[in-house]
């Protein structure tokens, strides 16, 4: 399959601008709804979990006290324990397949999109929000001989940054007028 | 081999039975998943071609070991609500896995935990430290899990003198490595899962035939454990916290130690990073770990009954006085319940258990050593082929089987716990800070990994080897002498939150700047250039 491709990738460096990515509005925003939301969880659960600690280290008549029948507060707070983790469990797999994947694939696609391509010349699923005229450069200078890589993708770095750069622009503005865009390049 | 009844009423004859069994399907099963083992990656990750759900049912067979099954229904029989306090930290550790580090890492390793930390730092030194720490941590649940065999052969076979232990030791040690070295990583997950599935079946049918006794009334079941073990203020003390760790000032606060390793520790654990490479994308190992926590919480909450089950079925005192103590409750409560047959099922889950669990460690181990050590310390990464890797972690396996099954016969008389604690304690000062301080931390260098492995591991072993648990009490190692300082039997308290100190020291006394962050930062969260899955 294409695992030579690759590792082709791989060894050479993707030839993507790593540091522009990083930059980018769409990323930045990735990073702020992940860290928004699992830092804080982990510091709630880690309090949750030391609260739990301590009380049932040093507070053993609490814990004894009986609530109904033989069930007492520190059977309920462990079970408590459990009912939180399964509910953190939950609500991180609903945020993360709503809010974090759809704008990780948007960016793995832009980024897997040109070399990929190369190799397959399948129509990228990054393309509808880039320009095609440096996409299908990429395609012929990737295609050269493996010794000029190097420089082949350098320059076609420089081009395809400008496609994005242009294409981010749009998807900032608004995701219809990036749809609008893929039809007028076309 | 010398038989005796090791517990009453079994049938030793008939465990051996059910358990060779188990051994012969699960080879078959081996050699079947191993047919298409052939690059590295079909050795060390299977592929990477594992479903979500299917890995996590791998992960919680990987994760219940015998210390979980047996150790903590025979803790919560004994001490009561005690034990159920273990169970919840080895749950709540799943939320650090889930929420910090299984997606970043599937993104932006290959095989082991080195990967991660080689993506940006000089791969040379920090591929060998995460070598060596992940060779403590395995040797250690390694060890401990060959000597909890030995005790197990005693209690369920009935299996006793030296000689007969010694020789099955080295039949659980020769059976897994054959699983390592036949079925790589995917022959290593169908035990896994098979062990899986038998263990929470087994279990939940336990624990309906215990509460179906107790008119599925807990409070009821609660009560009649009470009673059994004495009533009044002595039995009541099963139901609250303190029975076991209340004593005293120092105990309690080895408790809360004992509680911080354990929920940092299971995110740092070596064969359970190792497992999410076995799946194809991030998100595949999202799901894995929500099976895991799925499977593994619904367990504990299986073993809270069964555990008061064999307090008011058994008793307390009985399954003290059995052979191989508190780790006898729950095959006892078998033998009350269903007779000699479901007492073979369960010794035969409970071997299935450590033959799984050590298989994962002992692949993971060798994993570690020929990826990390062999191909790129000291061919620095030029190997002639992928074949001779592979090669290389079929003999590191076998070496580690024979350290294994020489350790456990050596180590057969130790205290198992201890050594568990230990790889914990390891696992959460000297793994877990690095792994997070490389995946979140752009300013995190070489000298920092380094500063934190090192720096954690040697912490952590040289206030082990100055506890009590080495020296100086009744159930020390060593006993007769005492040459501890440090009060506490787990040093998690002290040598987590030093290893978190050093990491952030030696980062800021170097001055390294590594570029690559952004890329490693990019590929972690969008899961661009991951490896794929390799296609059969």
């Amino acid at each position: 399959m294409t695992s030579t491709a690759q590792d082709l990738e791989k060894d050479t460096g993707p030839g993507t601008d790593w540091q522009q990515v990083q930059g980018s509005a769409e990323f930045v925003e990735l990073r702020r709804r992940l860290r928004v939301f699992v830092f804080p969880m982990t510091v709630l659960f880690l309090a949750w979990y030391l609260l739990y600690v301590l009380l049932a280290d040093y507070a053993h008549g609490f814990m004894a006290t009986k609530v109904a029948g033989n069930v007492n507060v520190g059977l309920i707070i462990g079970l408590l324990q459990f009912v939180s983790t399964f509910l953190i469990t939950g609500l991180y797999v609903r945020y993360a397949n709503r809010k974090l994947d759809p704008v990780a694939d948007k960016i793995r696609g832009e980024i897997e999109g040109e070399p990929v391509a190369a190799a397959f010349t399948v129509e990228p699923s990054a393309a509808e929000t880039k320009v095609e005229e440096p996409v299908s450069e990429a395609k012929v200078e990737a295609g050269t001989e493996e010794a000029t890589a190097g420089t082949a993708a350098a320059e076609t770095d420089t081009e395809v940054d400008a496609g994005e750069t242009k294409a981010e622009e749009d998807t900032a503005e608004s995701e219809k007028t990036a749809g609008e865009t893929k039809g007028e390049t076309k | 081999m010398y038989l005796a009844a090791g517990v009453e009423g079994s049938n030793p004859t008939l465990n051996i039975i059910i358990f060779t069994l188990f051994v012969v399907v699960t080879l078959v099963i081996v050699f079947w998943a191993s047919r298409n083992t052939r690059t590295a990656s079909d050795y060390y990750a299977a592929g990477r071609a594992f479903t979500g759900p299917q890995n996590g049912i791998a992960i919680s067979g990987d994760y219940l070991s015998a210390a979980s099954f047996l150790g903590i229904a025979g803790a919560i029989a004994v001490n009561g609500y005690d034990g159920f306090l273990y169970s919840i930290g080895f749950l709540v550790a799943w939320l650090v896995a889930l929420l910090l580090v299984a997606e970043l890492l599937r993104n932006t390793g290959k095989f082991t935990m080195g990967d991660v930390l080689a993506f940006r730092m000089k791969q040379g030194p920090v591929r060998a430290a995460a070598a060596v720490s992940t060779l403590v941590v395995s040797l250690f649940y390694l060890l401990a899990q060959m000597t909890g065999a030995g005790g197990l052969v005693n209690l369920l076979l009935g299996v006793s003198g030296n000689v007969g232990q010694d020789i099955v030791i080295a039949v659980v040690g020769v059976i897994m490595v054959l699983y390592v070295l036949i079925g790589g990583m995917k022959g290593t997950t169908w035990v896994q899962i098979i062990k899986a599935a038998l263990l929470i079946v087994g279990a939940f049918a336990m624990t309906l035939w215990v509460l179906g006794k107790y008119g599925f009334n807990f409070s009821s079941l609660l009560q009649h454990a009470v009673d059994k073990a004495g009533g009044g203020t002595k039995g009541s003390a099963l139901l609250g916290p303190g029975k076991q760790y209340g004593k005293t000032g120092t105990s309690k606060l080895d408790f809360l130690s004992l509680g911080i390793a354990l929920v940092l520790g299971t995110a740092g654990l070596p064969h359970v990073l190792m497992r999410f490479y076995t799946v194809p994308t991030a998100k595949d190992a999202r799901r894995s770990v929500v099976w895991a926590i799925g499977l593994i919480g619904v367990f504990y909450l299986l073993t809270l009954v069964l555990g008061y089950g064999a307090g008011a079925i058994v008793g307390a005192d009985k399954i003290g006085k059995a052979p191989g103590g508190q780790n006898s409750a729950a095959p006892l409560l078998a033998l009350e319940l269903g007779g000699p047959v479901l007492l073979g099922f369960i010794a035969a889950v409970a071997f299935a258990t450590i033959l799984a669990v050590v298989a994962g460690l002992t692949i993971t181990a060798s994993a570690s050593f020929a990826h990390d050590v062999y191909a790129n310390v000291i061919k620095k990464g030029a190997v002639d082929s992928k074949n001779a890797e592979v090669r290389v972690a079929r003999i590191t396996a076998l070496v580690i089987g024979a350290v294994a099954i020489v350790g456990g016969i050596l180590a057969k008389t130790q205290n198992v716990a201890f050594l568990v604690a230990l790889a914990f304690a390891v696992a959460a000062s000297a793994n877990l800070p690095t792994i997070l301080y490389s995946l979140f931390w752009k300013r995190f260098n070489t000298q920092g990994a380094l500063f934190s492995i090192y720096g954690g591991l040697i912490v952590t072993i040289v206030l082990i080897v100055f506890s009590p648990a080495v020296s100086g009490t009744a159930t020390s190692m060593i006993k007769g002498a005492d040459f501890g300082w440090f009060p506490l039997s787990n040093p998690g308290l002290v040598s987590i939150p030093v290893s978190f100190f050093l990491g952030w020291l030696g980062t800021v006394l170097s001055k390294e700047k590594t570029e690559k962050y952004a890329e490693m930062e990019v590929r972690a969260l969008t899961g661009a250039h991951a490896e794929k899955a390799a296609a059969h």
